[in-house]
Formats: C-alpha cells, structure tokens, sequence
C-alpha cells in the first residue's frame, strides 16, 4: 500500500499547514496512488502527472476550507484526481475501454506501474476477487462510466447496475475483512 | 425512512465511485448527516476503495515532487494571495471605524420605529373613535329621516284630504263671549274622515282643555280632545257620516260625555 501510515488527523494537519514538510508528507502518501488511478484513466504518465500537480493545487487552495467533517481526504483528493482524469479524456475525445480483467492485470505489469514490495500481499488479496465483480469495479472506476454505459457494458439491465456495484464492494469487503482479520 | 432498504440500493457504492449527478451526491450527504447508519457505510465502503485502490500505484519519477512543490510556491507568491489579508485587514479596520456610526444608526431606526407605532396606535384609537361617533351619527340622522318621511307622509295625505272635492271646509265662529276665538273643521263626506285646525283659540289653563263636538241630528257627539299643542298642524278627529254642525266647548282635562254648553267657543254649521 503506502510506505508510511498516518492517522486522517495528521493527514489533514499536514494539508492545513501548507508548509513544505506537510507537503512532503502527502507527496509521499498520495503521490504513488494517485498518479495510479490518472494513469489507468488516461493511460499517459504526462497527463497523469499533470493532473497531479493541478490536484495539489486545488487541494492548496481549499486547504483552509477542508475539515474532516467532509469526508475523508483520500476520497476527496482522489475524486479530484479522477474528474481531471476524466476533463483530460475528453479533451483528447478519448474514452479508456477496458476488455477484461486480465487486460487490468496486463497493464499493471507491462507499465510503469509498480506494486512496491510491501503491497504484495494486498495485490494477492485484490487477485482473489472473482472476475466478474472486479470488472464491475474497474469499468465503473477507472473507465468513469454511467449507470447506462456501465449496464451497456456489462450488459445487464440497467435496473440491477446499482445492485451489482453493491454486490461488488461488498465482495471486496469481505476479502479485505478476511485479510485484516488474518493479521 | 427505511435506512436497510436505502443501503441495499446500492446508492452509498455508485456515490463513492462517483456516478452519481451533484444534485444526488447531496441527497446523500443530507442523509449521510441525518443517519450515522448512511455514513457510517460511506466510510466502509470509501476505506474499502481506497484499500482496492491502492494496489495500483505509480512510483513518482524523481523531482516531479520538488516540481509541483516549485508550482505550489510561486501559486501562492502570486498577487492575490499576498494581497489577500491586506484586504481583509483594512476591510476589518474599516468596519470598527463605522461600527459606532452603525450601532447609532440601527439605535436611531429602532426609536424611529417605536415613535412611528406609538402614533400610528394613536392614530388608529382616533380613528376608531371617530368611526364610532360617525356610525352614531348616521344612525341618529337615519331615524330623523325616518321621523320626517312619517312627518312628510302624514302632511301629504293631510293636505290630498284638505284639497279633494269632498272635502268640506267647516268654519266655527267665535260665539258672543269669544269673539275673536275661531276655528275650521275639515269634514270628507265621502270617507267621514274629520280634521281640525285649532288655529287662533285662546290659551287655556292646565286644568281645561276644548273638546270638539258633531252636532248630529240636534244631539252633541264627542269627536275627541284637541291636544294642546296643535297650534298650526291638523289634527285628526272621530270620523263622522253625518253632522249639521259642529262645536268646540272648554272641558276640564280629559274631557266631558256631555258638552258644557255655556263653555262653548266657536260654532259653525255645515
């Protein structure tokens, strides 16, 4: 996962200082992650980048603004991450299409991606995840997709998208339960 | 509100992975707020995501965090944030300078106030008053109204009586001890209607009153009391068939069943 685990406390402090040490501190905490998720979506490391420093920009700007009462930082800082993600694409009138699990597997290999050592028993525990709920998530994830699309795609009724979503965090859950409860 | 049905839908996973329009985003955070349940799930499945996220990272390449860090300092040495508490401080200072004028203000709006309601109650009980006092007024003049139409209604038919054809105009003459007393006798021989007018009769003492007579068939009949004050009005008398005179004697108060002859007044005949 990440090298250093802080509480959202410290983390939000460090946002809230905007000095270069709590900086740093989220540098090395979201940087690897979120440059992940722009990467998967846009597939460009520029981009990616890019939209890394426009995110700590916008984070820089709202720091004064931001208490943990809105939620936690990681989903804060990784919709803005994503919904940049998504401006860049369309853009580039690009729309990211994922064939399967395996493709995600690929991708992650083949790239520059990297699984740091430590994070080797939680990509073990992700690969347990049956296919078709982990498809659900990538495409809904990092494909940006609509409820329609998603149905489209997956090619259920549109009806049951929502259900199948839920299906699916909760099977992530219960492996991640598995997996917490194994330490 | 069902909640277990509400996360079942599986609205709190298409949130938190960001399918949802703004407008529903903050249906569900209104809710996160009202039930711990909702966002207690929130942060479930936001953990989970960040967990499942979090398998897919990307190394920074070297310097790209000095290169941000670079983007970020000279994002803040830019004007508007240097100037940014300059403003707000004078804009502090100048809102202390005017707070005196302001609480002086408001104070004097406030008294403004009350004086203003403090008149126009005033005003108001005036006016209610003179309402009351006009109502009265109105309604004292609508019964006078109704009094002189009585008053009119009752001239006219007098005076279609006086002026109709059938209607004989008895004169009675002051006899020898009354010579200047006289009196007339309005007679309709159709309707037997009788009216008098006592006109110039002299006054009389509290105790008397005059009675007029019919003389019918050579026997005086009582055609009632003249009341005190029907100086100039007709007034009207027991109504009769026939009569060859009539007569108006002095009677005490209340009057006689039969006439004092040698109190007799004026007289005349038909």
């Amino acid at each position: 996962m990440i090298k250093a685990t802080y509480t959202e406390e410290q983390l939000v402090a460090a946002l809230r200082s905007k000095s270069r040490a709590g900086y740093d501190m989220l540098f090395s905490y979201f940087a690897p992650v979120m440059l992940g998720i722009a990467t998967k979506i846009t597939r460009s490391e520029t981009a990616a980048e890019d939209i890394l420093q426009d995110a700590f920009i916008k984070l820089w700007e709202n720091a004064e603004d931001y208490s943990t009462e809105k939620g936690r930082l990681f989903t804060w800082f990784s919709n803005i991450v994503k919904n940049k993600s998504i401006d860049y694409l369309r853009s580039k009138h690009v729309k990211y299409k994922i064939q399967n699990p395996d493709d995600i597997v690929g991708f992650n290999e083949t790239s520059q991606v990297q699984t740091p050592v430590d994070h080797i028993g939680l990509k073990e525990v992700i690969n347990k995840m049956k296919p078709e709920y982990r498809q659900v998530i990538e495409t809904i994830y990092f494909g940006c997709r609509t409820h329609e699309e998603a149905a489209e795609e997956l090619n259920i009724p549109l009806g049951t998208v929502k259900t199948r979503i839920r299906a699916a965090v909760n099977h992530l859950r219960e492996i991640l339960k598995v997996r917490s409860g194994g330490h | 509100m069902d909640i277990k049905a509400y996360i079942n839908s599986g609205i709190i996973e298409s949130y938190v992975l960001g399918m949802l329009t703004d407008t529903e985003c903050q249906e569900v955070e209104l809710l996160a707020k009202q039930y711990p349940e909702i966002s207690a799930e929130i942060a479930e499945v936001q953990k989970s995501m960040e967990t499942y996220l979090s398998e897919t990272t990307v190394t920074p390449r070297p310097g790209l965090q000095d290169a941000i860090w670079e983007k970020l300092e000279s994002k803040s040495a830019a004007a508007p944030i240097i100037e940014t508490p300059i403003k707000s401080t004078s804009a502090k200072i100048r809102l202390l300078a005017i707070q005196p004028y302001l609480a002086a203000a408001v104070l004097l709006l406030l008294l403004t106030s009350v004086i203003t309601n403090i008149y126009l109650s005033r005003q108001l009980g005036k006016t209610q008053d003179q309402l009351s006092e006009l109502n009265a007024s109105n309604l004292r003049i609508a019964s006078q109204l109704e009094t002189q139409k009585v008053a009119f209604n009752e001239l006219e038919n007098q005076f279609a009586f006086m002026i109709s054809p059938n209607t004989r105009t008895v004169q009675l003459a002051g006899l020898p001890n009354h010579p200047d007393a006289s009196a007339i006798v309005y007679w309709n021989t159709i309707n037997h209607e009788v009216f008098i007018s006592g006109a110039s009769l002299p006054a009389l003492t509290s105790e008397k009153q005059y009675q007029l007579w019919a003389i019918v068939d050579g026997a005086p009949v009582s055609a009632g009391l003249l009341s005190a004050d029907t100086d100039s009005a007709l007034q009207k008398m027991a109504s009769f068939e026939k009569a060859q005179a009539f007569a108006i004697t002095v009677e005490p108060k209340g009057g006689s069943i039969h006439p004092t002859l040698e109190a007799m007044v004026v007289l005349g005949p038909v």
